[in-house]
């Protein structure tokens, strides 16, 4: 399995958006996700292979 | 010269309480009123026939093996020690100043329960929570919703100021725009400011993830700064909780610069 190529669904873990590559920049606050943890619905939810990214079906 | 002392005696007796069992630790005998470093208490009659002050003194100096295990002892290892030992942190009922800061105005700032050791520093004054989580909506005076600091009086008071207006949007997170505020003062996304394209937003009102972060941010910079620095982010740093690893920084794959390559 390669970290490479898999990257995307490893960083879906990460409580950012977007470290899909090494070109991820740790510097940028605005892409940090809040609501990974201060989500107070219970409903929000990353998709496994986007880096991060939350699920679009889901309704904000 | 005896009230420096005392902070080593505070820190130390409880955790021989703890962790020895030895009753009722008896008051140093010594004339000396020396600052010195703690002994054990059922060491100390040992060491107390010494030849002198000069005696004394080297005693004074010289490294107590029991002390300087049980400063270097990190939080978890002391809990699970003590745990072993059958000894919670309901088993000492009083607290105790604790410190490994010898300055007194440090000390004098922690208090602490030896078996848990969570230093209880003075909350820092809190500015507005968090309204999306932690406001009550009961006594929330409403506002129009063009008034943005209407969830921040409600913490404030009428003194209130309101926030750099009209910089970024008003934002929702938690609820589809055009209703009203629901249970917990919840923010506001405006509908025109989707930024995806209708066709991945049959509800068009679909804010952007990095919008929410950016309202997020608007209120608590400080927090997202604080971020960047966490391990939650940047996925690597100390282990403090791990058994064995707390000062080693275990590094997971540290971030490349970008490069050109691509």
């Amino acid at each position: 399995m390669s970290i490479i190529s898999n990257e995307a669904r490893c960083t879906s873990c990460h409580a950012g958006y977007g470290w899909k590559d090494a070109t991820f920049d740790f510097t940028d606050m605005t892409k940090i996700d809040c609501l990974v943890c201060h989500d107070t619905t219970g409903t929000y939810k990353k998709i496994p292979t986007a880096a991060g990214m939350p699920d679009p079906k889901w309704i904000w | 010269m005896r009230s420096r002392s005392r902070p080593w005696l505070s820190y130390y007796y409880p955790l021989v309480g703890l962790s020895g069992g030895w009753s009722a630790p008896p008051e140093s005998p010594g004339s000396g009123g020396m600052p010195r470093r703690p002994q054990p208490p059922p060491a100390a009659p040992a060491h107390m026939d010494g030849p002198g002050p000069g005696g004394r003194l080297e005693r004074a100096l010289e490294t107590v093996p029991f002390v300087d295990a049980v400063m270097d002892e990190c939080k978890l290892c002391r809990q699970q020690r003590l745990r072993d030992m059958g000894l919670g942190t309901k088993d000492q009922t009083t607290a105790i100043s604790c410190s490994t800061a010898r300055s007194s105005k440090r000390w004098r700032t922690f208090t602490a329960r030896c078996a848990s050791c969570t230093p209880s520093t003075p909350p820092r004054s809190r500015t507005a929570p968090c309204a999306t989580t932690i406001a009550p909506l009961d006594e929330a005076p409403r506002k129009p919703p063009a008034a943005r600091p209407a969830t921040r009086s409600l913490q404030k008071g009428p003194s209130g100021t309101p926030g750099p207006e009209g910089r970024l949007p008003p934002a929702v997170h938690g609820l589809p725009s055009g209703d009203e505020p629901g249970p917990g003062g919840l923010h506001r996304l405006p509908r025109q400011e989707r930024s995806r394209p209708q066709g991945q937003d049959p509800a068009g009102r679909q804010p952007d993830p990095l919008q929410v972060t950016q309202e997020c941010l608007r209120c608590h910079k400080a927090a997202g700064e604080d971020m960047l620095k966490s391990a939650h982010w940047l996925w690597k740093g100390p282990s403090p909780y791990t058994l064995n690893h707390r000062k080693e920084v275990k590094s997971a794959r540290r971030p490349l610069p970008p490069t050109t390559s691509e």
